[in-house]
C-alpha cells in the first residue's frame, strides 16, 4: 500500500496502537513489525511476499553459515558469494532479463546469428532493488565481520521487511538496524512529534508539489513534438522538482514513520539542490544508495587510493552501475555515465568538492559565486534527468534536439506549470531557510514557532494545503526501482 | 505517550471537523446532478424526448432546440449502467415519453464500470444527489470528500462563487452542459495534441467491458420496447484528426453492437455522425466534444434528420 492512501491512514494507527499498547515486549513488537510489513507489501501483490521471504531466508541462513564456519575463510567467502549471486540473479531475472535478451539478440544479429530468445512478461516487484541491496549488504558485512550474524530470525525478517523503508529506502545497514531491533524501545514523545512533523512535510512535498507537477510533465513528454522548446525547458526544471519532492517526500514519511516506532533511519537527502558541484550533489542526493555503492563497489575497486585514471574508472563504473540500478535501459546507463564523467572531471582537475559548511554558511543569502555554482549544478542535474525520464535513448535524444534550438528562451505560446511554479519557489525558499536542519519541520522552539498555537496553525495549514491541492494520485516514482 | 495521543486526537478532530465542514459546504452548492433529479421529480410527465449518455451528448445536444419537451439527463462520464438506472428510475413517471436518445461511441461502450474507472467518485454524485441505490454499501461512494481531487475542484468553485457572489451550475434549465464555450475551445494545434493523447487512452478492446456495457444498452432497448418508446442510438461527431486515430477495432465492435441491438429489438434507429464532414475544427471544444457552437449545429441536423 502506498503512504498516500486511505489504507495507510487506517493501517498506521492500528499498527501503532498494537505496537505500543498490546505487544509491549520487544520480541512481540518485532513479530508485529514483520506481520505488518508483510501485509503492507502484500497489498500490492501477495506473490511478491514469497520473493521477499526467500531473499530474507537465504540471507539469514547465509549469515548463520558464515558464522558457523568461523576460521574457514574460503568457505565463508563461497557462502557470501553464493548469497550475493542468488540475490543478484533474482534481481537480474525480474529487472534485467528482457533488457539482456533484447540486447543479446541485437548483438547476435549484427554478427549474423539469429537465435529466438524467449522474452517474458515479468512483473517487477515493487522496491525489489531496495531490499535486495539491503540483504546483500548484510551478507557482505557479516563476512567482513562488521556485524555479527543475526541469530533471531524474526529480528532479521523485520530488518529486511521493515515497512516504512521497504519499498523505496533509505537502504539501511544491518549494523545500524539490527541493534535497534534487539534493544527495548521506549516511546519518546519528542522523537514521535518530530517524526510526525517530518511525515507531514513529506506528504506536503509529495501531494502538493510532486503530484501537481506530474500531469504537466507527463503531458509534455507525450507530446514532445508539439511542445515549445521553452516549455520543454520548463518541464525539465519541473521534473527536477517532481522527482525530488516525490522521492524525498517518500523518505521523509519513511523516516518519520520509523521514528513513531522508536527507530532511527538514515537520512537520504540533505538539501541536494543547494549543492555547489556534481560530487557534492551526490553526497546530498539518495545518500544511502551512493553510500552502498561506495562501500560495496567503489572501495573494493580501490576507491580513490590509486592513480587518478584508475580512480576515474572506478567512479564512472560505480555511476554506471547506479544508473542501471534505476532501470534496465541504455538511457540509465548513459545517465550514470554522464554523472560518472562529471565527477571524474573533479578528480582529474582536483577542484574542490568537499565543503566544511553548508552553502551560505552564517549568511542570509549565498554569495554570487555560490549562486552560480548552485544554478550550474542544478542545470546539469536537470538536463541529465531527461535521460532518466525518457523511456529510451531515442526518446531522450528527440527531447534534447527539440529543446536545444534558438527558441528555447522564447516563451511565446504560453508557459506550462504556472500553478505549480509558486509552490516550487516556496519550497526552495523554505529549504534555504532551514538548510542547516535535519528536515524543514524540525522546529527549534525559537521565534514564532515557540508558541503552540503558531505550530498548530502551521500543521493545520499544511494539512489543508494537502487536502485542497491534491491532484489525481500518482505512484511514488521510486517504487518502480 | 498519553500527551502524544491526546495531541494527535485533538489534531485529528480539528482536521475531521474541517473536512466535515468542507463536505457540508460542497453538498449545499448547486450541482447539475441535483438539479436534474429535482427537475425530473417535478416535470417528468412533460418530457417527450430524453437525452442520455456521457459528456459527448451532455455538451453536444441542446434539448431546448430539439423540442420544447426535451430534457437531457446526460452527464460527464455517464456510462450505460447509469443511463439504464436513470431510464428505469424515471420511465414510469415519464408518461408522455416518446423518444430516448442514447449515445453509442468509441468510449462509452468500452469503458470499465464507473465505480472501477478513474472517475469512480462520480458514483457519489448519483448516490447523494439523485438517490441512486447502486454502490450504496461502500462509504467512499457516499461522500464527496472521499475523492480529494474532485472535492477540491468543487470546493474551489464554491469559494470562487462565494467571492464573485453568484452560484451557478454547469448546465442550462433543460440539462444541456453549457460550459464548452467557443472561446475556451482548443485551436487546431491543441486539437492535434488532444487527439494524440485521447486516442492512446481510448485504445484496445476489452471484451468483458464491451459485454458489460452492451448488456445495459440491451436492457435500455428492452425497456424502451416494453414502453413503446423509440430509441435513437447516436454516434456523435468527432474531429477528423481524432477519427483518423481511433482504434479501428473499436469501430468494428461498435458496428456489431448496433446491428445486434437493432436486430433484437424493433424501433431502434441509429445515426452515425462520427466522421461527418459538416463538422470542422471550429465546431469542436476538444477532439471528441462539440463546442456550444458545434452543439447548435449538431442539434439542428439531428432534429432535421430524425424528425423530432
Amino acid at each position: 500500500m502506498s503512504f498516500v492512501s486511505i489504507q495507510f491512514i487506517l493501517f498506521l494507527p492500528i499498527v501503532f496502537v498494537l505496537y505500543w499498547f498490546v505487544f509491549k515486549q520487544t520480541k512481540w513488537q518485532n513479530a508485529l513489525i514483520v506481520a505488518a510489513s508483510y501485509v503492507f507489501y502484500g497489498w500490492w501483490d501477495w506473490r511478491f511476499l514469497l520473493l521477499m521471504g526467500f531473499t530474507s531466508a537465504c540471507c539469514y541462513t547465509g549469515g548463520r553459515l558464515i558464522e558457523k564456519y568461523e576460521g574457514r575463510r574460503s568457505l565463508q567467502k563461497g557462502i557470501t558469494a553464493a548469497n550475493v549471486v542468488v540475490n543478484l540473479a533474482i534481481l537480474g531475472v525480474f529487472k534485467y532479463y528482457n533488457f539482456f535478451v533484447e540486447n543479446l539478440d541485437v548483438l547476435l544479429r549484427s554478427m549474423g546469428t539469429q537465435v529466438d530468445w524467449p522474452t517474458a512478461n515479468i512483473i517487477l516487484p515493487v522496491g525489489i532493488s531496495f531490499y535486495t541491496f539491503q540483504a546483500i549488504g548484510y551478507c557482505v558485512d557479516v563476512y567482513k565481520k562488521k556485524v555479527p550474524a543475526a541469530r533471531n530470525v524474526v529480528e532479521f525478517f523485520a530488518f529486511i521487511s521493515f515497512f516504512p523503508q521497504l519499498v523505496a529506502g533509505p537502504i539501511e545497514r544491518a549494523s545500524d538496524m539490527l541493534p535497534q531491533f534487539r534493544q527495548q524501545r521506549k516511546f519518546d514523545y519528542a522523537r514521535a512529534v518530530d517524526g510526525s512533523r517530518q511525515m507531514l512535510w513529506g506528504m506536503f512535498k509529495k501531494v502538493v508539489i510532486a503530484d501537481n507537477c506530474a500531469p504537466i510533465i507527463n503531458s509534455a513528454w507525450e507530446h514532445v513534438d508539439m511542445t515549445s522548446p521553452f516549455n520543454l525547458m520548463v518541464v525539465t526544471v519541473l521534473f527536477s522538482f517532481q522527482v525530488y519532492c516525490d522521492f524525498s517526500g517518500y523518505c521523509d514519511i519513511a523516516v518519520g514513520c520509523a521514528r513513531l516506532f522508536g527507530f532511527n533511519l538514515r537520512a537520504n537527502f540533505n538539501y541536494p539542490y543547494f549543492s555547489r558541484s556534481i560530487p557534492e550533489f551526490w553526497r546530498r542526493w539518495h545518500i544511502t544508495l551512493l553510500g552502498w555503492f561506495r562501500d560495496y563497489v567503489y572501495f573494493p575497486l580501490g576507491g580513490s587510493r590509486c592513480s587518478k585514471l584508475r580512480c576515474c574508472f572506478n567512479t564512472i563504473f560505480v555511476f554506471v552501475l547506479s544508473g542501471l540500478w534505476h532501470g534496465a535501459d541504455w538511457s540509465f546507463v548513459v545517465y550514470g555515465c554522464f554523472h560518472g564523467l562529471m565527477c571524474s572531471f573533479y578528480v582529474l582537475t582536483g577542484l574542490k568538492t568537499k565543503y566544511e559548511h553548508n552553502v551560505g554558511w552564517q549568511r542570509i543569502l549565498p554569495s554570487l559565486k555560490e549562486l552560480l555554482m548552485m544554478v550550474t549544478t542544478f542545470a546539469l542535474v536537470s538536463l541529465a534527468r531527461i535521460m532518466f525520464r525518457a523511456q529510451s535513448l531515442g526518446e531522450a535524444w528527440g527531447y534534447y534536439r527539440r529543446m536545444f534550438t534558438l527558441e528555447v528562451f522564447n516563451p511565446t505560446g504560453g508557459v506550462l506549470g504556472l500553478k505549480v511554479i509558486p509552490w516550487c519557489i516556496l519550497l526552495i525558499a523554505v529549504e534555504w531557510v532551514k538548510r542547516n536542519n535535519n528536515h524543514v519541520l524540525e522546529l527549534s522552539g525559537h521565534g514564532l514557532m515557540r508558541y503552540q498555537w503558531a505550530r498548530w496553525t502551521l500543521y493545520v495549514a499544511l494539512v489543508v494545503a494537502i487536502v485542497l491541492c491534491q491532484s489525481p494520485k500518482q505512484d511514488f516514482i521510486y517504487f518502480q526501482f | 505517550m498519553k500527551r502524544y495521543l491526546t495531541y494527535i486526537t485533538i489534531f485529528s478532530c480539528i482536521i475531521a471537523v474541517l473536512l466535515a465542514a468542507g463536505e457540508a459546504v460542497v453538498r449545499h452548492y448547486p450541482t447539475s446532478y441535483r438539479y436534474k433529479a429535482e427537475w425530473m421529480d417535478s416535470n417528468a410527465g412533460q418530457v417527450k424526448t430524453l437525452v442520455l449518455g456521457g459528456s459527448h451528448t451532455y455538451y453536444g445536444i441542446i434539448p431546448g432546440e430539439l423540442g420544447d419537451s426535451t430534457f437531457s439527463l446526460a452527464n460527464v462520464t455517464q456510462h450505460p449502467e447509469y443511463d439504464y438506472w436513470l431510464l428505469q428510475h424515471y420511465i414510469d413517471s415519464c408518461t408522455n415519453l416518446q423518444t430516448v436518445i442514447v449515445p453509442v461511441d468509441e468510449t462509452n461502450m468500452f469503458e470499465p464500470p464507473l465505480a472501477e474507472g478513474p472517475e469512480w467518485y462520480r458514483c457519489a454524485y448519483y448516490n447523494i444527489y439523485m438517490g441512486c441505490d447502486m454502490q450504496q454499501d461502500n462509504p467512499i461512494y457516499n461522500y464527496e470528500i472521499a475523492n480529494l481531487p474532485s472535492f477540491n475542484r468543487k470546493f474551489k468553485a464554491v469559494v470562487a462563487n462565494v467571492v464573485c457572489g453568484d452560484a451557478t451550475i454547469d448546465c442550462d434549465s433543460l440539462g444541456f452542459g453549457n460550459g464548452f464555450t467557443v472561446d475556451k475551445a482548443l485551436d487546431e494545434h491543441d486539437l492535434l495534441w488532444d487527439a494524440t493523447s485521447t486516442s492512446k487512452r481510448h485504445a484496445g478492446v476489452d471484451s468483458t467491458m464491451v459485454a458489460f456495457n452492451t448488456s445495459y444498452l440491451e436492457k435500455m432497448a428492452a425497456l424502451c420496447h416494453e414502453h413503446h418508446v423509440t430509441m435513437i442510438m447516436v454516434s456523435m461527431p468527432m474531429w477528423k484528426g481524432y477519427v483518423e486515430r481511433i482504434d479501428k477495432k473499436r469501430l468494428e465492435v461498435l458496428e456489431s453492437i448496433v446491428n445486434k441491438c437493432q436486430m433484437q429489438y424493433g424501433g431502434i434507429h441509429y445515426k452515425d455522425y462520427t466522421s461527418d464532414a459538416r463538422f470542422q475544427g471550429h465546431d469542436f471544444y476538444d477532439c471528441d466534444h462539440l463546442s456550444t457552437q458545434g452543439a447548435h449545429k449538431f442539434t439542428s441536423i439531428l432534429k432535421q434528420e430524425t424528425g423530432l
